[in-house]
């Protein structure tokens, strides 16, 4: 009997306490930046697809809410590597770039896709800077709502008839930035709405619309040294990069994105910027 | 990526805790030279796990494009366990190394060492005290399993305290609380638990019953980092699809094993209260379209899980059934594959060892599913022996997932020879289990024949022959999945200490997913494999050349490649 009893009153002890005030859902307010920052902070996303990946699409639909969700705060990249991205025969692209592979050594293969890099950071209480699906919105919320250290300016120039693209992109130091000599910029090329076949949970769709699809590296794919000296609050820097777009490539689509980021034993992105052309 | 260094002060803390655990434990273990038995009656003993990995890169196969294929070439896995016993203490450490591993991440490489256990355990008469790593569970494991596998590197030990307490001689209560270790680091959710197990037997000799009922609760506490984390992909979801999560998760279960004579019935009841679980296959409408995948939802969870054995001499059956729907326990929902699970669903199918049989694999539906599995062994003589086996799996929704029958034949040839031949046939829907869509159910029939020869008191061999037959993919033209597979193993053994064994997996008819060349052309590739085994008392040697032929695993809607294997494997496996 005194079994029963004392497992009966340690069964009742584990209903203590059941109740629990819960989290308030409170909806960010999207494209809002920090009040008196003079530049908000971005958020760079590198998101590791391929077209036989069939629970990519999903993946891209989320980055799509996201970016509903934060206005012109997220900088996307679509990086196709890896195991799902090997083109089927009915593909009219090869999206797989060297530099997407070389991205996809340096930051690290996922352990299932879709997957994406969030600021190239390793959150707290995470293995690798790998992060899936359902982890962005919590990691960009919360990378969001850094003071940045960095401004970041894009402006392009296309000429249509040579096909040329100039990139002139501005890193000017804010508060807040330690060790600015570490600093590498990536300059990347995306192409938007591209459409090709991708596989779907509803099988092959030959007019799925791929989205911020990486076409070239302006920059090394780890990115070329900032240069200049940052050493002093306000100190900027001009870097510029020149390259021929390939006929076939929608200039119209395409936007040029930039990050600065660090080197060596952490990649994490400082600010990140895009402009179309 | 792991290979750039992650918590480097981490390791180095736990090296330093290493170092200075191994100077305590040898400082308090009089060891004598020998046989480990110390002057005042202290017991060491240990084991050694060792494998290393040379890769050699063959892209035809798809051994290519993983860390290890491209540049480093190399990897390695151990794990070094020490127990010491005295004073009426018990003490475990165990040096876990990870060099270039594959085991964390199948295309990815994985580098860390330090202590991957410890623990101390004290019995003061009734009450039992365990703080460090440990490994236990309730009931069945559905709703509390803390285990090791090591294979898939899934390592769920408890980090924290344990107590236990003897209520009457056959009643035990157990508590715990604690983290679940994640590699050299911790989860930071909050898990809790207790357990009631008891035993009741009838006193008469006659009619002799016994049952072994238990109650067990366990409860999961989000960590403010992974709410957050929450909170903001809730936040993201249109009000049709958001609620409020809870931080506190309860799991119930109640258990009983009832014997009497040679019946034995177990049976399991377990619920879990309302929160938020990844649906994989959850369909979402986003601006009119509908999108299938992960998606978090906010539900309660059972499981009803029963077995049914009946043995006697010559005759053994087991029938089980389990019912899933929304049980997923996680340390928090955000984890994926085999990452951060609290508990274990019992596997309904046949654990298959042949090669070919245990190609398709029912992963466990967590979100799901009905099973049942039936199983008959019989003699007839001494000379033959049969098994006969049937499981049946489908979603709630009556979907077929998967369904098996095996039949296997022993016959015994006086004290020398052994024949067995059987055949398997598999329903598996790839469609589900590997999310790809519109991928017919494969089907396949496997006839497999052993012969086992002892020519005399040291000398035996054994061969293996199996072919896969599979269905064809009418809408592909062309045979399901891989297609067809030939697949022949000699092995000889020189008793105790050598075994020398060859083996070749042909895929004899090309399927829809085998390799093509550059015309298109399905090509026919062998998988060779060699193996040499040394055992010297109680340590096991292995040297292999092995081909192994590439997989896509997907469980929900998180897919993993499990790449192809080429290259050569030793292995080191110890006793002391």
């Amino acid at each position: 009997m005194r079994v029963q009893q004392t497992a009966f009153g340690l069964f009742m002890l584990c209903f203590f306490g059941c109740t629990e005030i819960g989290p308030v859902i409170t909806p960010l307010e999207p494209g809002n930046p920090g009040s008196g920052q003079s530049a908000p902070q971005m958020v760079w996303i590198e998101e590791f697809s391929g077209v036989r990946c069939v629970n990519c699409p999903a993946g891209s639909a989320e980055l799509d809410q996201l970016a509903k969700a934060y206005p012109g705060r997220l900088v996307v990249v679509s990086i196709h590597a890896g195991f799902f991205s090997n083109p089927y025969s009915e593909n009219r692209y090869d999206f797989r770039t060297t530099e997407g592979n070389n991205l996809l050594n340096l930051l690290g293969q996922p352990l299932g896709y879709p997957s994406a890099v969030v600021n190239r950071k390793k959150f707290e209480g995470e293995t690798d800077l790998q992060l899936s699906r359902t982890q962005w919105a919590g990691f960009i919320a919360q990378e969001l709502n850094k003071t940045p250290a960095v401004d970041l300016n894009v402006a392009s120039t296309f000429n249509a008839g040579t096909r040329e693209l100039r990139a002139d992109v501005d890193v000017k130091r804010l508060d807040n930035l330690a060790d600015p000599g570490t600093l590498r910029l990536s300059v990347f090329l995306t192409e938007n709405d591209i459409q090709d076949t991708q596989l779907t949970p509803e099988g092959k769709k030959d007019d799925y619309l791929h989205r911020h699809v990486l076409r070239k590296a302006l920059t090394p794919f780890d990115g070329a040294p900032v240069g200049g000296d940052l050493t002093a609050v306000g100190a900027s820097v001009r870097r510029s990069f020149v390259f021929t777009m390939p006929q076939g490539w929608r200039p119209e689509a395409c936007k040029l994105v930039a990050a600065v980021h660090r080197s060596g034993d952490s990649w994490e992105v400082l600010q990140a910027a895009e402009k179309s052309l | 990526m792991n290979t750039y260094g992650y918590a480097p002060a981490c390791l180095r803390g736990n090296i330093g805790i290493f170092l200075a655990a191994i100077a305590v434990f040898f400082a308090f273990c009089p060891l004598a030279s020998t046989a480990q038995e110390g002057q005042e009656g202290g017991r060491l003993s240990g084991s050694l796990q060792a494998n290393a990995n040379f890769f050699i890169r063959d892209s035809l196969i798809g051994a290519a494009n993983t860390p290890q294929y491209d540049r480093q070439l190399y990897g390695a896995e151990s794990w070094l366990n020490l127990q010491y016993s005295n004073w009426g203490f018990d003490f475990g450490l165990r040096f876990d190394l990870f060099n270039n591993s594959n085991l964390l991440n199948p295309t990815d490489s994985y580098t860390a060492e330090g202590i991957g256990n410890w623990f101390v355990r004290k019995k003061l008469d009734k009450l039992g005290i365990q703080a460090g790593y440990i490994y236990d569970q309730i009931g069945s494991g559905i709703v509390f399993r803390a285990y090791e596998e090591r294979p898939q590197l899934l390592d769920n030990a408890l980090i924290g305290l344990k107590l236990s307490y003897d209520l009457a001689p056959d009643w035990q209560i157990r508590a715990f609380t604690g983290r679940q270790k994640q590699q050299f680091d911790t989860y930071r959710s909050v898990i809790r638990g207790l357990s009631v197990d008891g035993f009741i037997a009838s006193k008469s000799q006659e009619a002799w019953w016994s049952a072994a009922p238990g109650f067990g609760v366990v409860s999961r506490t989000l960590d403010d980092l992974s709410m957050n984390s929450l909170v903001a992909t809730l936040n993201t979801y249109s009000p049709d699809y958001a609620f409020v999560p809870k931080y506190n998760a309860y799991a119930f279960s109640l258990f009983n094993t009832f014997s009497a004579g040679g019946l034995s019935w177990y049976v399991e009841g377990a619920y879990k209260t309302k929160e938020t679980v990844n649906d994989a296959f959850a369909e979402t409408i986003v601006n009119g379209d509908t999108i299938i995948g992960d998606r978090l939802v906010n539900k309660p969870g059972t499981v009803v899980y029963s077995t049914l054995s009946y043995a006697r001499p010559n005759l053994g059956l087991t029938l089980e059934v389990k019912r899933t729907d929304h049980f997923s326990f996680r340390t928090r929902p955000q984890e994926q594959l085999n990452r951060g699970m609290l508990n274990y669903l019992p596997p309904m199918t046949r654990v298959n060892t042949y090669r070919l049989t245990s190609r398709y694999n029912a992963a466990i539906q967590e979100i799901g599913e009905w099973a049942f599995q039936g199983d008959l062994r019989f003699a007839l003589g001494k000379a033959w022996r049969f098994n006969l086996n049937a499981s049946n799996i489908v979603r709630l929704d009556q979907t077929l997932l998967y369904r098996e029958l095996y039949l296997d034949m022993q016959r015994k040839f006086g004290r020398k020879g052994t024949a067995i031949l059987g055949v398997q046939r598999q329903e598996y829907n790839q469609e589900v289990y590997e999310f790809k869509p519109g991928v017919p159910m494969v089907q396949t029939v496997t006839p497999f024949l052993e012969w086992q020869y002892k020519v005399n008191e040291r000398h035996s061999y054994r061969v293996e022959m199996q072919y896969m037959h599979t269905g064809m993919d009418e809408q592909a033209g062309a045979r399901q999945d891989y297609g067809n597979w030939l697949f022949a193993l000699a092995e000889f053994s020189i008793a105790p200490k050598w075994t020398f064994s060859a083996s070749d997996m042909y895929n004899i008819s090309p399927g829809k997913n085998s390799p093509a060349d550059a015309k298109g052309n399905k090509r026919s590739l062998h998988f060779p494999r060699v193996d040499v085994f040394y055992n010297l008392r109680s340590t096991a040697f292995s040297l292999s050349y092995v081909k192994q032929v590439e997989g896509v695993v997907c469980t929900g809607g998180i897919c993993r490649l499990e790449p192809a294997f080429s290259g050569v494997r030793f292995s080191v496996n110890s006793s002391f």
